[in-house]
C-alpha cells in the first residue's frame, strides 16, 4: 500500500528544489535590470540639475526683451541707455532686498545649489556678449544709430540681465569668494589669464572672473576689464571689487559720466565706502 | 463504481507480458511485420535487440502467439544457462528425445544432424545476453547445421553488441532494433491499453500535456510507462477511497500525482 502522505511530502520538497535554479534566475534577473535601471536613472537625474542651471540662466535672457525696449524706447543716447538699466538694476536689488522674506530667502537657497553646478549655455551666451559689449562703450558720436541697432540692445540687456541675478547671489558673496580666493594663482602673463580663463568657463566661479578683470585692468586691457567685472556682476552682483574695477573701466574707457552714475547708484545700494572714496576721487579728477 | 474505474485502470498497467495487452502502433505494427517476414525467410538467426521496455519481450511471445498454429515454434522466455540442460530441454521440445543423463555438444550435434523435418523448427530466444559465451558460439553452429532457426532477443549495451558482433555478424541475416516510444506513441499506447480494458473515463484523461510529462520522465520507455501508470493509478484509487475530490480532477491526469508517482517508482530523485 502506497503511503501517498509521505508521498506528497516528497513531492512537495522535489517541487520546492526543481524551482531554487529558477528562483535564482528569476532574482539575479530582477537584481540585474533594477542594477540596469538604476544606472541608467543616474544620468537623467544630472540632466535634470543641468537643465535647471539652463533656466536659470535663460529665465534673465527672457526678460531682458523688456527692459531692452524700456530702455531704447525712453532713452535715445548711450549714456542715457546705462544710466537706465542701472537705476532698473538698483530698483531690483531693493526689492528683494527689501521683501528678504522666507520665501525668497528659500529661493535664494535653491538658486545657490544650482548656480554651484556647471553651465555651458551661460558661456555660450557670455561669448556672443562680450562684442557687444564692447560696442556699447564705443563713440558716443553714434549713439542713436546705436540704439537703433540691435548690438546695442544686447549691451543693453547684458546690463539689466546682471541686474537680475543680483537679486539672487547676496549669499553666495562669501562661499564664493572664499572659494575663488583658495583656488587663484596670481600671475600676470595673458597666457596665465588664458588659463583662468579657462578654468572659469569649467566653473563658472565669480571670483575667477573677477581675477581676470583685475588682471585685464592691471594690463590696460580696459574693454576686458569691462566686460569681466560685468560678467562677475552677472553672477554674483553683491562684489564691491568688480563694481570698482566695472567703474574703473569706465573711467579709462573715457565714460565717466556713466561709471560716476553707476558709482552713485551702487553707493546708495550698498553703502559701500571705497565705492564713496573711488567716487569722490572720480569726481575731483584724482583718478582718470 | 469510482473507486473501481481507477482501480481497474491501475490493473491495466501491470508489468506482464501477455499477448493480449499487446498494442498496435503504426512503427511496432511495421517491425512486428518485417520480422515475421524474416523468419519465413530461409534464415539461420535472427537477432532482436532494443534497451531494457523497448517490448522485445513482448514482440516473442506476440511472435510466438502468431506463429504457433501454423509452424513448430518454441519459446524460451528464462535462459537455460546449464549447458547439458539446455541441449536435453532442446532435445525433448524439438526431437521429442527424452536424455536422463549428461548430453554435451556433440551428442546432440549428432541428434540435429540425423534428425530429418520437413520443416525447419523455430527456437526464441529470450534474454540471451544471459547466455555464456560458450553457449552462444555452440548455438552458432547448430543455427550454421539449418536444421534449427532461432531468433533471439538482446539488450542493448556494449556487451552485447560484442557479443553480436563477434559471434553473430556472419550468421545474422535479419537486425532488428527496438526503440521507445515517442509522445505520440505513447499517448496512442496509454489509450488503447485503457480502451482495451473499458477504461474510456481514464483514457480520456491523458491529453498531450500529461502524455509530455510522461514521456519527460520515461523518455517514452514502455516499462517504466506501465510502472509509472499503475503507480499514478494507485494514488487516484487512493484519494478516491479518501474522497479527497480536490486532489483529483476526472477530467485530466494531474500532473501532481504524475510527479508523485515518479517519485515513487524511482523515475525522479526527490
Amino acid at each position: 500500500m502506497l503511503n501517498v502522505n509521505e508521498l506528497e511530502s516528497k513531492w512537495l520538497r522535489y517541487k520546492i528544489k526543481s524551482y531554487i535554479p529558477h528562483a535564482i534566475i528569476a532574482v539575479s534577473t530582477i537584481i540585474i535590470t533594477l542594477s540596469v535601471v538604476t544606472i541608467y536613472n543616474l544620468k537623467p537625474t544630472v540632466k535634470v540639475d543641468v537643465h535647471a542651471d539652463k533656466n536659470l540662466q535663460v529665465s534673465p535672457t527672457k526678460t531682458l526683451p523688456l527692459v531692452e525696449q524700456n530702455t531704447t524706447i525712453k532713452e535715445k543716447s548711450q549714456q542715457a541707455i546705462i544710466a537706465n538699466s542701472n537705476l532698473a538694476i538698483i530698483e531690483k536689488n531693493k526689492n528683494p532686498l527689501q521683501n528678504s522674506t522666507p520665501l525668497a530667502q528659500s529661493n535664494e537657497q535653491k538658486k545657490d545649489k544650482i548656480i554651484m553646478s556647471p553651465s555651458l549655455d551661460f558661456m555660450v551666451n557670455m561669448r556672443t556678449n562680450i562684442p557687444a559689449k564692447y560696442e556699447i562703450v564705443t563713440p558716443a558720436k553714434d549713439i542713436q544709430n546705436i540704439v537703433i541697432e540691435e548690438p546695442i540692445q544686447e549691451n543693453v540687456l547684458d546690463l539689466s540681465e546682471k541686474a537680475i541675478d543680483l537679486e539672487s547671489s547676496q549669499e553666495d558673496v562669501s562661499y564664493e569668494s572664499k572659494k575663488g580666493s583658495i583656488s587663484i594663482n596670481r600671475q600676470n602673463t595673458h597666457d596665465d589669464i588664458k588659463y583662468v580663463i579657462e578654468r572659469f568657463k569649467k566653473n563658472n566661479n565669480p571670483a575667477l572672473s573677477l581675477f581676470i578683470a583685475k588682471k585685464y585692468y592691471e594690463l590696460g586691457d580696459y574693454h576686458k576689464a569691462y566686460n569681466y567685472s560685468l560678467v562677475t556682476n552677472e553672477i554674483n552682483h553683491d562684489i564691491e571689487a568688480s563694481w570698482l574695477i566695472f567703474a574703473k573701466s569706465l573711467v579709462k574707457l573715457n565714460e565717466k559720466e556713466m561709471a560716476i552714475k553707476t558709482l552713485t547708484q551702487y553707493i546708495d545700494h550698498s553703502k559701500s565706502n571705497r565705492a564713496q572714496i573711488l567716487l569722490d576721487e572720480i569726481n575731483a579728477g584724482k583718478f582718470k | 463504481m469510482k473507486s473501481s474505474i481507477y482501480q481497474s485502470s491501475k490493473n491495466v498497467f501491470l508489468d506482464t507480458v501477455n499477448v493480449e495487452d499487446y498494442i498496435q502502433l503504426d512503427r511496432v505494427s511495421t517491425i512486428y511485420q518485417s520480422l515475421k517476414d524474416s523468419v519465413r525467410k530461409p534464415l539461420k538467426m535472427i537477432l532482436l535487440f532494443g534497451k531494457p521496455g523497448t517490448g522485445k519481450s513482448m514482440f516473442l511471445t506476440k511472435l510466438y502467439h502468431d506463429l504457433s498454429s501454423i509452424q513448430k515454434v518454441y519459446i524460451y522466455r528464462t535462459p537455460i544457462l546449464d549447458e547439458s540442460e539446455f541441449y536435453k530441454v532442446l532435445a525433448q521440445d524439438l526431437f521429442g528425445i527424452k536424455y536422463k543423463g549428461e548430453l554435451n555438444f556433440t551428442q546432440f550435434m549428432r541428434v540435429v544432424e540425423e534428425y530429418e523435418t520437413e520443416e525447419t523448427p523455430l527456437v526464441l530466444l529470450d534474454e540471451a545476453q544471459l547466455y555464456s559465451n560458450s553457449l552462444m558460439e555452440k548455438i552458432r553452429l547448430l543455427s550454421d547445421t539449418r536444421k534449427v532457426k532461432f531468433v533471439i532477443t538482446l539488450h542493448k549495451t556494449e556487451k552485447e553488441d560484442l557479443i553480436a558482433k563477434a559471434h553473430f555478424q556472419t550468421r545474422i541475416w535479419e537486425t532488428i532494433e527496438l526503440e521507445n516510444a515517442s509522445s505520440m506513441e505513447l499517448k496512442i499506447y496509454i489509450q488503447k491499453k485503457l480502451m482495451k480494458a473499458n477504461c474510456f473515463d481514464s483514457a480520456n484523461m491523458f491529453q498531450n500535456k500529461s502524455v509530455n510529462l510522461i514521456h519527460k520522465l520515461t523518455n517514452g520507455n514502455y516499462r517504466d510507462t506501465n510502472k509509472l501508470l499503475y503507480t499514478l493509478f494507485d494514488i487516484y484509487s487512493y484519494y478516491d477511497e479518501q474522497n479527497n475530490y480536490t486532489a483529483i480532477n476526472r477530467n485530466h491526469i494531474s500532473n501532481k500525482i504524475i510527479e508523485m508517482s515518479a517519485i515513487h517508482t524511482g523515475l525522479v530523485n526527490a
